[in-house]
């Protein structure tokens, strides 16, 4: 069974701090005795992970947990995924090169991305499941390393280790059918009535443009309006309130 | 909605403006009250303290952490600290 954990965060810059509090081995209902074995045998009880005196101080974690953070986030959608079973999950690798990101199948099969998935630079490819490289990247160029057309560089800016391929911690997903917005003919992937929240937003900085300040403060209005009637029809019926944990 | 119909309905024709607005309207929706959300898991490591932000994060929801305050594998949001502690980081960031 796992250990239980007391977990906190803080944002610093564009990072987030994950602190964990110091819990020690165990501690003993009887003074002196530092083991299970020792303390049951003198007839006290051991309470496994409890906080001991000398540690209970918040610090760095403690231990190394598999997909320990979980961060939940809005997104902006400023790309399309069409078909989201036109997905490539052969990318092993990321480094930086010439302060752009590079991704590459380095295993032995060594994909080809220039013929199977077809990828062409300028294109929009949309990764997942790859940490703080998650969202839209534009393609740059395919190059070779190790085996044809297995790289992929990405005008996505990065400044990290050139000589070194880092692992992704989990099985990235690479969806390469994608629409992003660039043209006349672009779908907004939003729903009617939120699209229509954007026209509002559009007029008020055209609005500011032309140096209508009267205009831009009342289409701004009409932006956040309409924005909130939309989300607000969502919701049906009495909340229902739960305490917090953590408040008790 | 296409970008040429919001076009049309903002009495615009200058594409690539209308472009640029529109991409910072989605991010200011988004703030405001999201309309697209993700998550992403990260693997914890032992003495390292600070972790990236997903590049397409406009607003973070919530933070989960697995064992926090249980012992069944589970993800429970962890609260937020307000001040640093006292105990420095040894990743020097």
């Amino acid at each position: 069974m796992a250990s239980k954990r007391d977990y906190a965060y803080y944002i610093k810059g564009n990072k987030i701090a994950i602190i964990e509090r110091g819990i020690g081995s165990g501690v003993c209902s009887l003074s002196g005795y530092s083991n299970q074995t020792t303390c049951e045998a003198a007839g006290g009880t051991w309470t496994e992970n409890a906080i001991s005196n000398d540690d209970g101080e918040w610090m760095s974690p403690i231990a190394t947990i598999a997909d320990g953070l979980e961060i939940q986030y809005a997104y902006s959608p400023r790309y399309n995924i069409q078909q989201t079973d036109d997905k490539d999950t052969n990318i092993t690798q990321y480094r930086a090169n010439g302060g752009y990101l590079q991704i590459a199948d380095n295993t032995s099969a060594y994909t080809n991305y220039g013929s199977s998935p077809t990828l062409v630079a300028g294109n929009t490819l949309v990764l997942r499941k790859a940490g703080r490289f998650d969202g839209p990247h534009v393609i740059r160029a395919l190059g070779n390393s190790g085996g044809t057309n297995n790289m992929i560089t990405l005008e996505t800016a990065y400044n990290g280790l050139n000589a070194t391929w880092t692992n992704f911690e989990e099985t990235v997903e690479l969806y390469y059918t994608v629409d992003g917005l660039n043209s006349e003919a672009d779908t907004i992937d939003l729903p009617e009535y939120q699209a229509k929240a954007v026209v509002y937003y559009l007029k008020a900085k055209l609005a500011e443009d032309a140096g209508d300040m009267e205009m831009r403060e009342f289409f701004m209005r009409e932006f956040k309006r309409q924005l909130e009637k939309g989300v607000s029809a969502l919701k049906r019926g009495p909340y229902m309130v739960q305490g917090f944990k953590e408040m008790r | 909605m296409k970008v040429k119909e919001i076009m049309e309905r903002a009495g615009t024709n200058q594409t690539g403006r209308a472009i640029a607005y529109i991409k910072d309207a989605l991010d200011e929706m988004n703030i405001l009250a999201e309309t697209h959300i993700n998550k992403e898991r990260i693997d914890l490591t032992k003495d390292q303290r600070f972790y990236d932000l997903p590049q397409d994060c406009v607003k973070v929801l919530d933070i989960r952490c697995k064992h926090h305050n249980n012992e069944n594998d589970k993800y429970r949001s962890i609260p937020r600290s307000i001040y640093e502690p006292l105990v420095v980081d040894e990743d020097g960031v």
